[in-house]
């Protein structure tokens, strides 16, 4: 009870030194895809925005990045098909005035050189640049953290582009139970990023009863890796008891990817 | 586990819906990402003491607020920008402070990420249904050899 109270007080000591301020940026895209050719250059667009009340100083940077476990990892960044050498942004640094957007222009150049068949990546930061000087008349002690906001938006370059349809080549290696809901581990063994544009998971209790169809958002399938994607499950699946699950996903091949199990609800 | 199955038949089996289907080129995605909190202070009193081990852990609930809208999957990470704290009030007295004494943790419960140099995943979500709030839990660790005064830190919060 003792320690209730003494955090108790000093949140309240401490929530009338957190200042506040709504600084948002936002950009109109997750990612950026294009070709890569030897000796050419691809231009891109962002439209980066600030829907906060204040204006905010913004910087744009190529950051490579390194894929861990089948996630980006930002804190490794050499590798030979980081693309971040090849990029240049304009501008690169601006100030956006509330309600105000602002196009910047990516572009990708190749450069001389044989480049190996597979998607290359990087991706745009955009950074509010904007940190909030030291809290005035702080005093005892105590510490502060001062807060940067970025978005990244990841950039992908595919060399020798695949053909549509695409090989049949990515499978769903396994359908778990996890606390909220479930995980589908897919293996996309090509060297190209591939976007999975939809997907579907349908639970069918053993014991009878209506399908429950559950359409998942659309995501991306780094090269060479086994990624897990987590799907929240609906208020409805719970209760079922044993069922059988598919998971369906599209990602582009002449047929979809079913994936089976059966789980406990 | 994995089967190919074809499209024409996956219809008649009643396997997908149509809605679940677009088109690549069809995807929208507009992850935002707003600050509420530029600055978070902790106070420690002289009375978060332990008098026996002169150790004080100090939490503040929410301390940091951040918002997301995305119609996308996205992840928030955090990293320090510096490996150890920078005393504002009593430059050079006492030995630098490791920001690993720092941690962050979804507000209300969930596990604490040490804060450090490297990027840590400290919450994810498919998609937002509009402005949502990601508060964190600050976790300070403070031992009484450490200098008085205040220390500072940079925290960057990555979206992507």
């Amino acid at each position: 009870m003792k320690s209730t109270r003494l955090l108790l007080a000093l949140a309240l000591s401490a929530a009338p030194l957190l200042a506040s301020a709504a600084a948002t940026i936002a950009v109109d895209r997750a990612e950026l895809v294009t070709d890569l050719v030897p000796d050419q250059k691809r231009i891109l667009k962002l439209q980066v925005s600030n829907s906060g009340a204040e204006a905010t100083p913004i910087t744009v940077y190529p950051e490579d990045w390194q894929i861990t476990n089948g996630e980006p990892d930002f804190n490794n960044q050499t590798h030979p098909r980081a693309l971040g050498r090849r990029v240049t942004v304009s501008p690169a640094s601006f100030d956006l005035a509330p309600g105000a957007s602002q196009e910047v222009t990516v572009v990708v150049d190749a450069g001389p050189g044989k480049l190996e068949a597979g998607s290359y990546w990087s991706a745009i930061f955009v950074q509010s640049a904007r940190l909030a000087p030291a809290a005035p008349g702080t005093s005892g002690r105590g510490a502060q953290m001062r807060i940067v906001e970025r978005i990244g938006v990841l950039l992908f370059a595919d060399s020798a582009p695949e053909g549509k349809p695409l090989p049949p080549d990515v499978a769903i290696n396994g359908i778990k139970r996890t606390p909220q809901g479930l995980d589908i581990s897919i293996n996309n063994p090509s060297a190209y990023m591939r976007l999975v544009s939809s997907a579907i998971i349908s639970v069918t209790p053993f014991a009878g009863g209506e399908t429950k169809k559950i359409p998942f958002h659309s995501f991306r399938l780094l090269p060479g890796t086994t990624s897990a994607i987590a799907v929240e499950l609906p208020a409805g699946v719970t209760g079922l008891g044993r069922s059988s699950v598919l998971a369906v996903i599209d990602y582009g091949a002449k047929d979809l990817v079913v994936g089976e199990a059966r789980l406990i609800f | 586990m994995t089967r190919h199955f074809p499209r024409q038949l996956a219809w008649a089996c009643g396997l997908v819906m149509a809605a679940a289907f677009l088109p690549v080129s069809g995807r929208a995605a507009k992850p935002a990402l707003r600050q509420i909190t530029t600055i978070a202070t902790i106070a420690v009193p002289a009375s978060a003491f332990d008098l026996v081990t002169g150790q004080a852990e100090v939490t503040v609930p929410g301390g940091i607020v951040m918002q997301v809208d995305s119609s996308s999957s996205w992840k928030m990470q955090v990293r320090a920008t510096s490996a150890t704290f920078t005393y504002l009030t009593a430059p050079g007295t006492g030995k630098p402070k490791p920001v690993a004494e720092l941690q962050l943790r979804p507000a209300g419960g969930g596990t604490a990420s040490v804060i450090s140099t490297s990027y840590r995943t400290i919450t994810s979500s498919s998609k937002t249904t509009g402005w949502d709030d990601y508060a964190f839990d600050l976790i300070l660790q403070v031992t009484s050899a450490d200098a008085g005064g205040l220390y500072s830190v940079t925290l960057e919060f990555n979206v992507y």
